[in-house]
């Protein structure tokens, strides 16, 4: 093996950009890592634990571009390294052919376009806070998609916008849906009544892409992750739930979260029940009936949440999902499977990109099965010592900081060979009966992710046959057939691949649960 | 003001450009800020440089 590497002094470019360029080089033959980073401390750090911390790349500052190879010999590593220079000329050279201007500052952007109302900032976290209160001093509206902004930051930000009538949508909101237009990770959904404000962006995608098969969306206002925390007090929930309330096209609310402060809860539920627009809200894994004693529809699962909008809308009683296809059909499909694992074979494994899907999925199968370990558990007894290692029922949210930190590899949604190898390494583990996934489609997402997907679930299939096992594996497409991807052929794809599609988050869940209990759950669940 | 913005949003992209080329696809108005860390990333200078800008 060889590492050689390239310092590009005061070329900075953006960390997804830098991704795709990694994952080019990485597919050049004899290539067996690469890395295309900033030199910043913390990606030399990381570079050092990958042994891949080079002399050059040491002496090189936060402003030079690295680019670091493993190959199988000095030859294929020079080639990548080389190869480089062609992509960075390419790109720079389809700019100059579009005749776009682009802009080297905030202030001179804004300068130039006096007409613009809303900043999307997605700059490494500690930079954002400062261009966030450029723009709001400017009075424009901002998406924060950065995260690692520190909460001070982020309440200095939330009271400044207040003040001057101006939506703070993030930090770490990574989804947003603007008079039909898509923000940071978001999919293309029909226009409509439904109008959402969300502080989970992947929620606000299931939502929303369930939606678009009926009456259509709005808008959809994100609020980032801490907006309900007592310090920031839902400062962007209650300004975005006034504006939908304001809203003439808006006709339904839904409002979703994971539980808030108790106090947060009254101001925003309070709020709310003012509007006199029928809302439905999903505290994911909170309690239903303070929010049925203001007369308010609350919703246990995002599907259900879409749902529930739905009826609303069209002035039905609103009404849980199960399942939605035939039921005989449902339990033929889990005993097809079920028959098939072994006696060994106990315990689910869920791999998801999505940490809302994460945690609802976790909710339902912890009702329905038992306790779940993961990196991030329900409960904190049941939080797993090595996030790599599985325990029993094991769900991993492979978006957070711990995996994506790795050599600055990108989201899971993005970039997915973290989970490409966790998928082979369940699929080895004689005690997995069944294999969880979450598939997110749309703007921001990887450009085709079951693509990605399908060749290592064939494998892990092979992996458990060699060893005279049967392994199942269940999934759920969050998207549309609208988006890029195309939702009908990526889940025409992964069943081509042997995999079970359930039509959301939340019937996956349920469908790995009846699996892995051999159909012990269906009394429960369908009752 | 936020009435506004739902019926039209015109959109500074600063950071990430494929955000921007998404924007774009969709049809939507969008320029692109190609961000650098300012005074190459060093936060004491960046803080000086601010109170500068703010005089």
């Amino acid at each position: 093996m060889v590492t050689r590497s390239l310092v590009r002094k005061n070329e900075y470019r953006d960390s997804i950009f830098l991704m795709r360029i990694s994952k080019q080089l990485e597919e050049l033959e004899g290539v067996q890592r690469a890395s295309a980073i900033m030199a910043t401390d913390a990606n030399k750090g990381l570079l050092e634990d990958a042994g891949m911390l080079t002399d050059e790349i040491k002496g090189a500052s936060s402003n030079d571009l690295v680019i670091v190879v493993d190959a199988v010999s000095s030859e294929r590593a020079g080639e990548a390294i080389s190869s480089v220079g062609g992509i960075l000329a390419e790109e720079a050279r389809k700019r100059v052919e579009e005749a776009e201007v682009i802009y080297k500052t905030l202030d001179s952007a804004i300068g130039a376009e006096p007409e613009s109302n809303l900043v999307l900032i997605s700059v490494p976290g500690e930079f954002a806070a400062r261009e966030a209160e450029r723009a709001l001093r400017a009075g424009k509206h901002v998406m924060i998609f950065s995260d690692g902004v520190p909460l001070e930051d982020e309440v200095r930000l939330k009271r400044l916008g207040r003040e001057k009538g101006l939506l703070v949508m993030g930090p770490d909101c990574g989804t947003a849906i603007i008079n039909g237009i898509g923000l940071g990770f978001a999919n293309v959904v029909k226009r409509g009544p439904v109008g959402v404000v969300a502080a989970s962006g992947t929620g606000a995608q299931e939502v929303t892409s369930l939606i678009s098969a009926g009456p259509g969306i709005s808008h959809v206002i994100g609020t980032g992750g801490r907006d309900l925390h007592d310090e920031v007090g839902g400062i962007t929930m209650l300004m975005g739930l006034q504006s939908l309330a304001d809203d003439p096209e808006t006709k339904t609310i839904i409002l979703i979260s994971k539980p808030p402060s108790p106090e947060v809860a009254k101001r925003i539920l309070k709020a709310a029940s003012e509007v006199g627009k029928p809302t439905v809200v999903n505290f994911l894994g909170g309690d239903p009936k303070i929010i049925e004693e203001i007369n308010l529809t609350p919703a246990v699962t995002l599907e259900d949440a879409a749902a529930k909008a739905i009826a609303l809308q069209r002035g039905e009683k609103p009404k849980g999902v199960t399942f939605s296809a035939d039921l005989n059909e449902v339990k033929n499909t889990a005993e097809k499977e079920h028959k098939r694992i072994g006696p060994n074979q106990r315990y689910i494994r869920g791999i998801y990109s999505g940490g809302t899907f994460s945690s609802e999925a976790m909710l339902i199968v912890r009702d329905l099965v038992g306790d779940v370990h993961s990196n991030v558990p329900l409960k904190p007894e049941l939080k797993l010592k090595d996030s790599n290692k599985s325990k029993e029922h094991t769900f991993v949210d492979m978006g957070e900081d711990e995996f994506t930190a790795e050599i600055g590899k990108p989201h899971p949604m993005i970039y997915h060979e973290l989970r490409q190898k966790r998928i082979l390494q369940e699929a080895s583990d004689p005690e997995t009966a069944v294999i969880l996934l979450d598939v997110v489609l749309g703007y921001g997402a990887h450009e085709d992710p079951v693509g990605a997907l399908a060749p290592t679930l064939r494998e892990a299939k092979k992996i458990a046959e060699r060893e005279r096992r049967y392994l199942p594996v269940v999934a759920s497409v969050c998207g549309t057939p609208q988006d890029p991807q195309n939702l009908t052929a990526q889940e025409k794809w992964l069943r081509g691949a042997g995999v079970i599609v359930m039509p959301s988050n939340a019937q996956a869940a349920r469908m790995a649960a009846l699996i892995v209990t051999k159909g012990g759950v269906w009394n429960k669940m369908v009752g | 003001m936020i009435v506004e913005l739902l019926r039209k949003p015109k959109i500074i992209n600063i950071g990430a450009r494929n955000f921007h080329d998404s924007l774009i696809a969709q049809g939507a108005d969008s320029v692109h800020v190609d961000w650098k860390p300012p005074a190459g990333g060093d936060q004491e200078m960046m803080k000086l440089l601010d109170k500068l800008d703010k005089l």
